[in-house]
């Protein structure tokens, strides 16, 4: 059934949006694909730069394991074909921070091939999005062009460093499908170690394909929106440049290919002029290089050592945990919060921490600003206090005035129990006495409790404000359900 | 010429080791020898001080019975090899002024083994040519004339200056590149031995790159004993560079027997090539007579594609140079020409750069990559480049080693060919084949031309059997007694 | 024959250096090497050599970044043609079962440690550069 929900009403009706996602994604090492210079992120200019990285005369290229292992690695996560043979080639063209005249890519044998991801959307479903092909390639360095008046100036630090180019299919049709993919990616890499997928710093960054069509019409042509470097920037790219493409069509124009650049600030994407220029990157196998072959056994070595992934870790969830599909999914969604729910989890109820690592907790860090790695409570305190609840040591509402108080100071829950007194009473004497007390004084409210039985809520009221919350809701209403009979019939 | 300057490499060395001279003394006896022959162009940068000062190093290891295998031999170094703190600009004028913060693999080895820099040699602008006239520092000149006649005369190229300095004894060897031919054509051309090794035997890091896959530094010395001897110090694996192989390096002084007796020595009928000189076919004959005599086994075997492998070779090489001189832009070293923009600077900095063979080279290649005739000309090439291997593979079933003319002419004269690209491209003939397929070969003086000028023959080896080479090259150097000398014209 | 098939290599719009993005596609989906090298290769030992002109020659000295002057073209023209000319008798060569030649090399790609090596070097990779400032590269300004 053909899903008319993402469609986008133009003034002569409706268009789908197609769209194909280019990721680069840098590869976790601590030297460069082909040279032995750091990778650090945040370096003091040129210092990350090898007689390799400047492309000085007669440097040639060395690769680096770890960056071929991470693209393995990074294939058997996204289901991909392994190709045991793979070629180097070099894309020419010239570009003040491209050294060598031309990036080290791989052009018509990468690493990997064919694979396919999952997306999970907001509503619950989930599609399948086809991935083309992973190849590793070099980074450029640095262009800055505001330093100076007339002059650009060129940092290298970044050139050379091992990216990951991932390829999907033109699978997507919304901008929340787009984004749903970039988040996906993202955890999968973060899950696999292979990419920290930070792209602030810009480890991650994607280009947008987008195009427009009648449904069911052939492919239209396709502009290119380079170097998105936020998801909500991709949402916000994607919106706007399918609205241009309708607009242009629907005016009776025609959309030229090329590439674009989406401007943040203003909301919109421009036609990148300095790309217009024709392009013939004249690609060739590296001489410098050989072609890149190791066996199935290779594979299976990486295969055996590789983690759970997001979207086994969701059924586990849901099978082993009882949780919701929903819940499970919030989850794994990051590879952080899936093992911060685990932790608090572990021996305790489940769903009770499920409620409160996606409720309570990923509430208070959202409203600071903070992640779970900065989080100023940890799992083992949250499981503390889940704890206290389940032995009923503090009922749930006091636990969520401990959260807060946990969440401000990085205290353990018992402490501040124990500090601010909020130890539960159970006693029910104690409690007996409180429910009299508050009987004596409110003769009328006896009266109107016996004659109509929810008033009887009142009481309840009243007698965890006399103890200041503490009481044990549960013995409170089973002992004033004594005082009050008819109550019990209820 | 003094006494010093007269000995072969390995002379030199065994009398540094007995003591008869020190190492000093027979740099000294270099450093004036160069000075007196600046009319060569065979030297783009003298380093007398770094000589002797070297020199006096080894002479304090000699002293003391530490010296490497090389120690105290004063060399040249082609201008392609990147030297410490020595500039080095593979006469090209986009490279003006470039100074080294490293040291070139191979040359590495030679100074860890005790060997002295006597100075950067001339060759044709980043290798490209054959008769070393493309360089920047203007062209090298053959020390050799024809009889009565004062021509000056090319070393050959682009390892001219290397072919040059020991043809005038101005160096006790050198180090050279052959990416076509550029080894063993400018011995041929200068009565000298040039061997290239197998693809792989030197590291190419820090040799300034003209077409990956097929340049191969190698010795241009003396005599074959001298190629061993400095072959197994420049040779050796290298992590840093990817096609190096890791395979031991034999002693190769050790594989020169003399002793050929069995050996098949294949006779490709491909290379008798038409309007061949007469002079250089009887001179082939020669050889074949001179093996068989010394007992080798004389086997007529077929290279159907030899006829492709030089435009092959022109497709491929150009193909290679146009990115790997990419990184030549003016933005990180070299000549840079201010531009009204990025681009404008570009290539402005290119035009004004490179020279004529180079751009021409530079734009054949990029022409030949560019979209729509990749496959038609690249892909093309490579194929029939696997083919020549395969020509190869197949003679090799029938014998250990081929034999075949130099080059098909001997040394011309400097302007005689350099409007003529093609012309030019044809001394390359009989030894591009062996580039394209990575084999190691050698250039071997064996006579001289009617009109007095060396003539060479050459030997193509096996892959990484470069002992049975030199083994072959000995035998052959022997029976040719090849003992002319230039007249030293240019003392005057 | 060859000189129609001339005429789709430069007119057609999905030939080289006929707008962006075209020439990156056309080896990975073979539209020319599929549709028009073939006719190129069985017309032009026949027809005629393959010759260079000028405009072709600019624009090849552009993607090459080499400035070359008006009076300039018809020499280089010339001389690419002479040597592209002399390099088409590899047509006459049967391919068709050939793999082309990867590495002279026969051996697998070595790999290196995941080491970081490098020291920093920035006086070494800056020391002879025209233009540095403040430890980067300096260069004429790029507009975007």
């Amino acid at each position: 059934m053909t899903d008319t929900s993402n469609y986008i009403e133009g003034l002569t009706g409706s268009w789908e949006i197609v769209m194909g996602l280019e990721i680069h994604a840098q590869v976790v090492s601590n030297s460069k694909l082909f040279s032995g210079a750091p990778t650090e992120f945040g370096a003091e200019q040129n210092t990350q730069v090898s007689l390799v990285d400047a492309a000085l005369p007669g440097m040639l290229p060395v690769i680096n394991e770890k960056c071929v292992e991470q693209a393995v690695r990074t294939g058997l996560g996204l289901k991909a074909q392994v190709n045991l043979r793979s070629v180097f080639d070099r894309k020419n063209y010239f570009y003040p921070d491209l050294p060598q005249g031309y990036q080290i890519s791989q052009f018509k044998y990468p690493i990997i091939g064919e694979g396919i991801v999952e997306i999970d959307l907001s509503n619950g479903d989930t599609k399948d999005v086809r991935i083309e092909r992973l190849h590793l390639e070099q980074d450029a360095g640095k262009s800055l062009h505001d330093q100076h008046p007339s002059m650009s100036f060129v940092d290298l630090n970044r050139s050379g460093v091992a990216l990951m180019e991932i390829v999907s299919m033109p699978d997507m049709r919304s901008a929340e499908e787009a984004q749903a993919f970039v988040k996906k990616i993202r955890a999968i890499l973060r899950y696999l170690g292979t990419c920290d997928g930070n792209m602030e710093q810009g480890s991650m960054r994607a280009d947008v394909n987008v195009s427009v069509r009648r449904p069911g019409d052939e492919l239209g042509t396709r502009c290119e929106i380079k170097n998105v470097n936020s998801i909500r920037f991709i949402g916000q790219a994607i919106e706007y440049e399918a609205r241009r493409q309708v607009e242009v069509i629907e005016d009776g124009g025609t959309i030229k290919q090329e590439t674009r650049l989406f401007d943040s600030k203003a909301g919109v994407t421009r036609s990148m002029r300095s790309k217009e220029e024709a392009h013939d990157y004249r690609y060739f196998p590296d001489p410098d290089l050989l072609p890149l072959v190791f066996t199935q056994e290779y594979v299976d070595a990486i295969a055996a050592t590789l983690p759970e992934l997001p979207d086994d870790k969701k059924a586990r969830f849901v099978s082993e945990y009882g949780l919701s599909i929903y819940d499970a999914g919030v989850l794994v969604s990051e590879k952080a919060r899936a093992e911060f729910f685990e932790d608090v989890a572990k021996g305790r109820d489940a769903k009770m921490a499920s409620n409160w690592v996606t409720g309570e907790f990923f509430g208070a860090l959202n409203k600071a600003g903070l992640a779970i790695d900065t989080s100023p409570v940890s799992a083992k305190q949250l499981g503390a206090l889940i704890e206290l609840i389940k032995d009923d040591t503090i009922s749930g509402r006091i636990a969520k005035d401990v959260f807060e108080i946990m969440f401000e100071t990085g205290d353990d829950p018992a402490k501040i129990v124990e500090e601010k007194g909020l130890r539960q009473v159970t006693d029910l004497g104690a409690i007996e006495a409180a429910i009299d007390e508050v009987m004596a004084a409110n003769p009328d409210k006896v009266q109107q409790a016996i004659e109509k039985p929810k008033m009887v809520g009142w009481f309840v009221g009243q007698v965890m404000k006399a103890t200041s919350g503490k009481a044990n809701p549960q013995a409170v209403n089973k002992l004033l359900a004594a005082k009050f009979p008819p109550l019990a019939e209820d | 010429m003094t006494e010093l300057t007269k000995l072969t490499l390995t002379e030199a060395r065994d009398k540094l080791v007995a003591k008869e001279f020190t190492a000093q003394e027979l740099t000294q006896a270099y450093v004036s020898a160069i000075e007196a022959a600046r009319p060569l162009n065979a030297y783009v940068l003298e380093t007398a001080d770094k000589a002797l000062e070297m020199a006096k190093a080894s002479d304090a290891r000699l002293q003391k019975g530490e010296g490497g295998a090389l120690e105290g031999v004063p060399l040249g170094i082609k201008d392609l090899f990147c030297t410490k703190d020595v500039r080095t600009t593979a006469c090209s004028h986009i490279l003006d002024g470039y100074v080294p913060a490293y040291e070139s693999s191979v040359t590495a080895n030679l100074w860890a083994d005790g060997a002295v820099l006597l100075g950067k040699l001339n060759n044709d602008e980043f290798a490209m040519g054959s008769s070393n006239e493309t360089s920047f520092e203007g062209p090298a000149v053959n020390p050799w004339r024809r009889k009565g006649d004062d021509t000056q005369l090319v070393p050959g190229g682009s390892s001219g200056g290397s072919s040059a300095a020991v043809a005038a004894h101005i160096a006790l060897a050198t180090t050279a590149t052959d990416t076509g031919g550029s080894i063993r054509q400018p011995a041929a051309f200068t009565g000298t031995v040039g061997l290239k090794p197998t693809y792989g035997r030197c590291p190419r890091w820090g040799v300034i790159a003209f077409a990956s896959s097929l340049d191969q530094p190698g010795p241009i010395t003396r005599t074959v004993r001298d190629a061993a001897v400095m072959l197994k110090s420049m040779a050796g694996f290298d992590p840093k560079d990817t096609t190096s192989a890791d395979v031991p390096v034999p002693d190769y002084e050790a594989a020169l027997t003399g002793d050929i007796r069995g050996l098949k020595v294949g006779i490709p009928k491909e290379y008798r090539v038409d309007g061949m000189a007469a002079e250089i076919d009887a001179l082939w004959q020669q050889g074949i007579d001179w093996l068989k005599q010394a007992g080798a086994e004389i086997v007529d075997v077929s290279l159907p594609h030899t006829k492709y492998a030089l435009p092959a070779y022109y497709i491929v090489a150009p193909a290679e140079a146009s990115s790997n001189l990419a990184r030549y832009d003016g933005v990180r070293y070299g000549l840079r020409v201010d531009g009204d923009n990025i681009t404008d600077m570009y290539e402005k900095t290119r035009a004004a750069g490179f020279g004529d063979e180079v751009k021409r080279r530079v734009m054949v290649g990029t022409y030949v990559l560019s979209a729509g005739y990749y496959d038609a000309y690249y892909i093309k090439a490579q194929k029939v480049r696997t083919l020549i291997s395969q020509d190869f593979a197949k003679a090799y079933e029938k014998c250990d080693v081929l034999l075949t003319p130099t080059t098909p002419t001997p040394a011309f004269g400097i302007g005689e060919n350099i409007d003529d690209p093609l012309s030019m491209y044809l001394n390359d003939v009989f030894t591009v084949t062996a580039n394209l397929a990575g084999l190691p070969g050698i250039s071997v003086p064996a006579g001289l031309s009617a009109n007095g000028l060396p003539l060479g023959l050459q030997l193509i080896g096996k892959s990484f059997d470069e002992e049975t080479l030199l083994r072959t090259a000995g035998v052959l150097e022997e029976a040719a007694a090849f003992t002319a000398a230039p007249e030293a014209w240019w003392r005057a | 024959m060859y000189a129609d098939c001339r005429g789709y290599l430069h007119h057609s719009g999905l030939c080289w250096l006929q707008g962006s993005g075209c020439s990156d596609n056309l080896r990975a989906n073979g539209v020319l090497s599929l549709r028009c090298v073939p006719v190129l290769l069985k017309f032009q030992h026949k027809v005629g050599p393959m010759s260079v002109d000028q405009n072709t020659v600019r624009k090849v000295a552009h993607l090459a970044r080499i400035a070359v002057q008006e009076d300039e073209l018809d020499h280089f023209a010339k001389e690419m043609s002479t040597i592209l000319d002399w390099v088409e008798q590899l047509s006459e060569v049967d391919t068709d079962q050939v793999e082309p030649m990867t590495s002279a090399v026969a051996q697998n790609m070595r790999l290196r440690a995941d080491e970081a090596t490098s020291p920093p070097l920035r006086d070494e990779v800056t020391r002879n550069a025209s233009g540095s400032e403040d430890g980067f590269f300096a260069v004429p300004k790029v507009v975007e």
